[in-house]
């Protein structure tokens, strides 16, 4: 937990909620961050990859809720979650 | 204009520009169905406008040319052959695709049910088709795989995701196999302060691809020159395929830092070595051979040319008309203040204005090639219509004028085409009758001939009937039955209002709303028209214009203290008169070399007060085969004048066409010949009457 507390504290959740509006992200009890989108452009996309880098600079999991269908075409753009 | 705004507008130009490209590639097949070369650009184009249409988000675009596509991909193949009605259906839809451009939202209901209707058209179309589609043979694919990387790093407006990078990602994968690997170097790990609206993310995409260079760069058409697009060649053959290479990428893929062309040649060739030493009867020379060439392409190297709004360039093609006018000032007072200095720099900047109206002026020349196309459609249609055999042939159509004289004048030609097919051209039976080929000819030429641009259109129909016209004539009281009216004189009759020899009205032409409309259009912009026609033979109408409407070559005069500008494309000779006096008003005859010759006194018509010198200029202008003599009291000499419209007040001014700003600042007044000798040649035909 005091991971989870940490990542809080770097990726500000304040920030997090001015997040594009395809996107919702929250904290999850295990302190994993939890992304909702349900569909994504390149601006969404761009922000998945900087979610991603702040996370494994942090040793932190990200996780996304989405269609099987965003997490394919996200794989072929190279980023998997 | 919002940048955004300006990607949309260019994407509606380039798409309507491939669109009647599409239109000339289908005519062409039209004629040479063989021609694959033909086939498979069309097909690359139809692929291009489906790919953009789908990236600006214009589904009703990219879903049409999906259908039209697979049309094409099965005439490639040799699933379908291509006949009349591919030809037909496709004209069809290069049709809707025009009015799509217009409506790409279908925000008119017009417009939706028009796509409804062409979709189930097509669909039952291709149906119908199927049960004839010959069975898929095997295809053997000739063009070879060829593995590429591409860096793409897009650059948007700030104001919109409509142009969506995303899209052409997907387009590439259509190509072939892709992978693609980010590359977020410069993407901040996500904090307070991020930017959502920064683009920063860019990629490397290696695809094994059949398609070329050219094919791929068409893929990013619709970016910019800020974005950076570099295609480089990795090797010939699938490397994608190869487990090390592949796997190779993969780890690449999962670091979001991208990987470089050159990481991925030094790998392929680590591959070929592999290859080469497994094979132990491979030669030396072999083994070493050279990594494939490298090419790298950026957007802006890819293309020479850039596309500009109309209104930026008559902006500059304004300026440096103000610009001719300054210089010839600062050449006028470097002559008076006699400063050799001031009169070197004068000579050097009126050299450089030179060079740079030269150039800004051939800015806004485009070839009459591009109206071959909608002339060739008309031509086609007009004669599909009626039943008619017609080929349509061109020469010079490298020839380039103003671009706005080709948008003026373009009707007009529209018109005279119709006359050929529907007048001039005879039906099949008729022809065979009179001992002529099945098929006319319609004859499009265009050659450039002093400061003017000469454009013929000729068929070798019936030719005019003479008779016929001068008895129409005679019965609109246009000529007397007595009257001696030459050739030259009847055709002429034909640019009259409202007159037609047609016998009945078609939708086609025959209303004679149309040859005065042709005149009245290229007289607008200095222009002029003639008719030649022998009957039974054909007619041909001759059309001169202006290379350019912001230049004229004139003649300076000046009648006391006003100076006046006479086109030199009128000018026939010139004279001098000694002590000229009227007897009468009606005396206005001059004779020169043993031929009568109306003299126009320029004083009286500008009402100029000052006194006439004994010795007085008459040049002599020829217009319609009507000659007259201007009287003025000086010529000048010649003087390129650059033209400025006299505004709204000054517009019923009937024998100026304009002015130009001298040198010295005064103003020359353009006259308007053509308007001046017609009104004069009415006035007289009412004296007579």
């Amino acid at each position: 937990m005091e991971t989870g507390t940490a990542t809080l504290d770097i990726l500000n959740i304040q920030a997090m909620e001015t997040l594009l509006p395809q996107m919702e992200a929250s904290l999850s009890e295990n302190g994993k961050i939890e992304i909702t989108c349900e569909s994504f452009d390149v601006y969404g996309y761009q922000l998945l990859i900087s979610l991603k880098k702040a996370a494994q600079n942090n040793g932190v999991h990200v996780k996304l809720n989405t269609s099987g269908q965003v997490k394919e075409q996200l794989k072929f753009l190279g980023i998997e979650f | 204009m919002n940048p955004l705004k300006n990607q949309l507008q260019n994407f509606l130009e380039e798409a309507l520009e491939i669109v009647e490209v599409i239109e000339k590639e289908i005519l062409q097949l039209e004629v040479n169905s063989n021609n694959e070369s033909v086939l498979h650009s069309l097909f690359r184009n139809m692929h291009t406008l489906k790919g953009s249409g789908g990236m600006f988000g214009f589904t009703s675009i990219s879903e049409y040319a999906h259908m039209f596509e697979n049309i094409y991909d099965s005439l490639r193949n040799k699933q379908l052959e291509l006949d009349e009605s591919i030809i037909a259906v496709s004209l069809e839809s290069v049709d809707h695709f025009r009015a799509l451009l217009k409506d790409p939202q279908l925000k008119n209901k017009k417009t939706q049910t028009k796509h409804d209707g062409m979709k189930s058209k097509l669909s039952s179309w291709v149906e119908l088709r199927e049960t004839s589609i010959k069975p898929t043979i095997q295809q053997v694919e000739t063009k070879p795989v060829h593995t590429w990387h591409i860096h793409f790093k897009p650059v948007l407006s700030q104001s919109g995701m409509d142009l969506d990078p995303i899209s052409v990602l997907e387009e590439l994968k259509s190509l072939g196999t892709c992978v693609i690997v980010p590359n977020s170097a410069l993407v901040e790990p996500y904090n307070e302060f991020f930017q959502y609206e920064k683009l920063d993310i860019a990629w490397d995409i290696i695809l094994s691809t059949r398609a070329t260079m050219d094919e791929l760069q068409s893929v990013f058409l619709f970016f910019g020159e800020e974005s950076l697009i570099e295609i480089n060649a990795v090797g010939d053959g699938d490397y994608l395929a190869d487990v090390y290479f592949s796997k190779f990428v993969q780890s690449k893929a999962e670091l979001l830092m991208g990987v470089s062309a050159y990481e991925l040649m030094e790998m392929a060739n680590s591959i070929q070595l592999k290859k080469a030493t497994s094979r132990a009867a491979k030669t030396e020379t072999e083994r070493n051979r050279e990594a494939p060439a490298k090419t790298i392409v950026s957007k802006s190297d890819a293309s020479n040319s850039i596309r500009v709004e109309t209104q930026k360039v008559d902006l500059l093609l304004s300026l440096v008309s103000e610009l001719v006018t300054a210089q010839a000032r600062l050449s006028l007072y470097s002559e008076v203040l006699d400063n050799p200095e001031i009169v070197e720099v004068a000579e050097d900047i009126e050299k450089i204005t030179r060079r740079l109206r030269e150039n800004a002026f051939s800015i806004s020349m485009v070839p009459i090639s591009t109206m071959e196309t909608r002339y060739k459609r008309l031509i086609r249609d007009l004669a599909t219509k009626e039943e008619k055999l017609i080929s349509f042939r061109t020469e010079g159509l490298d020839t380039e004028i103003d671009k706005s004289l080709i948008e003026q004048i373009s009707p007009a030609l529209l018109h005279v085409f119709r006359n050929s097919v529907d007048h001039g051209i005879e039906t099949p039976e008729k022809r065979k009758e009179q001992g002529k080929p099945e098929s006319g000819e319609i004859v499009f030429r265009a050659y450039y001939s002093g400061s003017h641009v000469v454009m013929e259109i000729s068929d070798d129909g019936n030719g005019l009937n003479l008779e016929k016209i001068k008895a129409k004539a005679i019965k609109k009281g246009l000529i007397k039955t007595e009257q001696k009216v030459s050739e030259a004189e009847l055709m002429d009759l034909l640019f009259h209002p409202g007159f037609s020899t047609a016998d009945k009205v078609t939708d086609v032409s025959g209303r004679g709303v149309g040859m005065d409309v042709v005149r009245t259009t290229f007289n607008k912009i200095r222009g002029e028209v003639f008719i030649e026609s022998k009957k039974g033979f054909g007619t041909k109408i001759i059309m001169h214009l202006p290379l350019t409407l912001s230049i004229l070559d004139g003649l300076l005069v000046s009648v006391g203290s006003q100076k006046f500008i006479i086109p030199l494309q009128f000018l026939d000779k010139c004279f001098e008169v000694t002590n000229f006096k009227k007897k009468d008003a009606n005396d206005d005859i001059i004779v020169i070399e043993n031929e009568q010759i109306p003299v126009i006194d320029l004083r009286e018509i500008a009402s100029i007060d000052e006194e006439r010198p004994v010795i007085s200029s008459l040049p002599i202008v020829m217009y319609n085969n009507t000659k007259v003599g201007f009287l003025v009291d000086k010529i000048i000499g010649e003087h390129q004048a650059v033209i400025k419209s006299l505004g709204k007040i000054f517009q019923s001014v009937k024998a100026v066409s304009g002015a130009s700003i001298l040198g010295d600042g005064e103003i020359a007044l353009i006259l308007d010949v053509n308007k001046i000798i017609s009104d004069y040649t009415a006035n007289q035909q009412t004296m007579e009457v």
